[in-house]
């Protein structure tokens, strides 16, 4: 693991609250996703650590200082939180990890994890006697906050539907390695879309939660014909995007198509959950290679999207307007032909 | 000939160009390998959108006429130029960055207890919105979505349980299921597509409704969580507010069954309907009559005049340890008259964020090298 530099001047100037924090300063705090296997195998603890660390392992593991793991057949609200993030929390705190701040960086349900975690974690450790951590940001890719209507799906069946359609049932079997039942569905009970939006839908602190979405697929497609809108073969853009509400979306932009192409989207998220920001965007980054470090194609920014409260848009749209009206323009990031998404984010660390 | 746009790349080298053609070069091949195994699977597009996907610039391999008309290969060093110049632009993280901190710099001019409210903030002003999810039953052809009327209800709320799809709905077997043990709390067979029933006293908290739905071609089964509540608080009374410094204040009483760390929150309006705030307060409350302020700041008073009043009240008793669940109270009306108030009366002070708030600013301004 990354050792961090973590500068006493930091944290006294957040004694003093004269703050002047450098990006890289900050530790930064991994939360995974859902694991499928392991509704099966139903994983002891240090089974769970094992998991956690093989998760983050193509990339962002080398980059982090801390994890938070997590078990996909127990439930956020009960068993992931007093066995796993709660000794995490009380463990971040009593180190004085987050104390000059922390970045989470979340990947899929761990976007859920961690909209619960920052709505309690104050509360929590306050009520321990224990120092809240100073969460600065979180990163969020391909985030599961909105749910995954694969969730629902999956429950139906293990509850007797999809009798008579078997592409349904392969596709989410595909999916999870498995043909759910009853005893299997852990997490996914939380992924489903109206139970996701309803847990701690609106934490107090305002932690900006940047957002980083994909739209291939793992799958070779077969779970997309489920999900609304564009996706990234397991969560759909209104999730991934942050979108205030659930809906089939085409791009987390209303300016900027996924592959980057400058033409109106009508499909596109226009309002956000509280502090959700959609950063970038990458047509050839799916569910999975989002957090890895493979190169995938170039990506394109989606802040043309970001508002300021009163609804206004923050960026003035004459510098680009000609391309909207002009044929066929493509926007990318800068350095995103030859780094990886992932390695874009990281650089911001 | 088509007029070249202005480019607007923060800088190039001819190296770095001659990397950006090969790349995308390569990805242009990938991306229509990928698209055609894609293609056969993936849902079409919205409407609206006419972008297809993976779409890549098809120019990059377009020969270029001379002026004699005919076509000629371009040098590379000119079709790096081309590529690099033509259709496509490119835009530093730095800037993308500036973008972000600008708007969090904008959400911090108001206080977290009284932040302002249009009339898009469906999560604001919906808090309990029920998201539907259509799915496909039978062999998948026709969808069908099993939805309430909110997501939480609060005893004796009655619940009202709908389908709504693309094929008739002849019967159905409605199941409430307990989401722990798995239960039976309620069964009842009817020949409607909805069914209303009353709410119970010895609920758990997460129930399942499992639809059994005979439709005209077959049958199929549908499912939708919901959460149901004892009351452990109600708010009995909203007073008439005052001037509080920066702050218009209004006191609340609140009955307390149950203490705990309480989150009250209330949407601020026009008698008219115009969404202004949503006011949040937060306090640890013992059981019995108890009282706390909601405050709404002159930044988001913005010199409203009007008669205003509080709706979309929720009452929350919030987690106080790892385990236990948030619970709900009620509020003894739906809407809380003001009155007027003068917002002249309040002082001009703006808001100041927190420690925490203006380190999560420095963060996004330092990425964007600010």
């Amino acid at each position: 693991m990354k050792k961090i530099a973590i500068s006493l001047l930091v944290t006294s100037a957040l004694a003093s609250g004269a703050i002047h924090a450098n990006v890289g300063d900050y530790a930064v705090v991994l939360i995974h996703g859902f694991q499928p296997g392991q509704l099966q195998s139903k994983p002891d603890a240090t089974t769970v650590t094992q998991d956690g660390a093989a998760y983050w392992q193509n990339y962002w593991l080398s980059q982090a200082d801390a994890r938070i793991d997590w078990p996909s057949h127990e439930r956020i609200a009960d068993k992931i939180s007093t066995d796993y993030l709660w000794p995490k929390l009380k463990e971040l705190s009593q180190n004085g990890t987050c104390q000059p701040g922390c970045v989470l960086v979340t990947h899929s349900t761990g976007d859920l994890v961690a909209r619960y975690l920052l709505d309690n974690q104050a509360n929590w450790l306050e009520n321990a006697g224990l120092q809240p951590l100073n969460i600065v940001a979180t990163f969020d890719f391909a985030g599961a906050g909105g749910g995954s209507e694969l969730g629902d799906l999956a429950v139906n069946i293990a509850e007797g539907s999809g009798t008579w359609n078997s592409l349904m049932k392969s596709a989410i079997a595909m999916w999870l390695g498995e043909t759910p039942t009853k005893d299997n569905t852990g997490v996914l009970n939380d992924l489903r879309v109206a139970n996701a939006r309803q847990l701690a839908a609106l934490p107090d602190s305002r932690v900006p939660r940047i957002r980083f979405a994909g739209d291939s697929s793992d799958y070779l497609g077969t779970t997309s014909g489920f999900l609304p809108g564009n996706d990234d073969g397991v969560v759909a853009s209104h999730s991934s995007c942050g979108a205030s509400v659930a809906g089939d979306y085409s791009s987390c932009s209303v300016k900027v198509a996924f592959n980057g192409k400058l033409t109106a989207q009508s499909g596109g998220v226009s309002q956000f959950m509280p502090f959700h920001y959609p950063l970038l965007m990458g047509s050839d980054y799916s569910h999975s290679s989002l957090i890895q470090q493979a190169h995938q194609g170039q990506v394109t920014t989606a802040t043309d999207s970001v508002t300021m409260l009163s609804g206004q848009a923050i960026k003035p749209e004459t510098s680009d307007e000609w391309y909207w009206l002009n044929g066929s323009y493509y926007r990318y990031v800068n350095g995103s032909e030859s780094q990886s998404i992932s390695e874009i984010a990281h650089s911001y660390l | 000939m088509k007029k070249k746009p202005l480019i607007l790349l923060t800088s190039v080298a001819v190296g770095a160009g001659m990397l950006l053609v090969q790349n995308k070069l390569a990805s242009q091949s990938s991306a229509s390998a990928s698209s055609a195994t894609v293609a056969s699977y993936e849902h079409s597009p919205s409407p609206g959108d006419n972008t297809s996907l993976n779409e890549k610039p098809a120019h990059i391999n377009q020969t270029r006429q001379d002026n004699e008309g005919a076509p000629k290969q371009p040098a590379i060093a000119e079709a790096i130029s081309e590529a690099v110049t033509d259709d496509v632009m490119t835009e530093s993280m730095t800037e993308q960055f500036a973008i972000l901190s600008s708007a969090y710099a904008d959400a911090l001019n108001y206080p977290s207890y009284s932040q302002p409210l249009n009339p898009h903030d469906t999560q604001w002003l919906e808090p309990e919105r029920y998201s539907t999810v259509s799915l496909p039953v039978l062999d998948g052809d026709a969808q069908a979505a099993l939805s309430l009327e909110k997501y939480r209800f609060i005893y004796p709320e009655p619940i009202t349980i709908s389908v709504s799809g693309t094929l008739p709905v002849e019967a159905m077997t409605i199941e409430l299921l307990d989401v722990e043990t798995h239960h039976i709390l309620f069964k009842q067979r009817v020949n409607e597509a909805s069914l209303e029933l009353p709410g119970k006293t010895d609920w758990p908290q997460e129930i399942r409704v499992k639809a059994t739905i005979d439709f005209t071609s077959g049958t199929d089964v549908l499912t939708a969580d919901f959460h149901y509540y004892q009351p452990v608080a109600e708010i009995t009374q909203v007073e008439a507010p005052s001037s509080a410094g920066s702050d218009m204040a209004i006191p609340v009483q609140i009955q307390v069954e149950q203490s705990g760390i309480y989150r009250i929150r209330a949407n601020l309006f026009t008698q008219s309907g115009q969404p202004i705030a949503v006011l949040t307060e937060k306090q640890r409350l013992g059981e019995g009559k108890q009282s706390l302020t909601l405050k709404a700041h002159y930044s988001v008073l913005n010199g409203h005049n009007d008669t205003l009043e509080l709706r979309t009240v929720q009452v929350e008793k919030m987690s106080g340890f790892p385990g236990e669940k948030a619970q709900y109270g009620i509020s003894r009306q739906a809407i809380w008259p003001l009155g007027t108030f003068n917002t002249r009366l309040l002082k001009q002070a703006p808001y100041q964020p927190s420690a925490e708030e203006q380190q999560r600013l420095d963060f996004l301004r330092s990425a964007a090298g600010q």
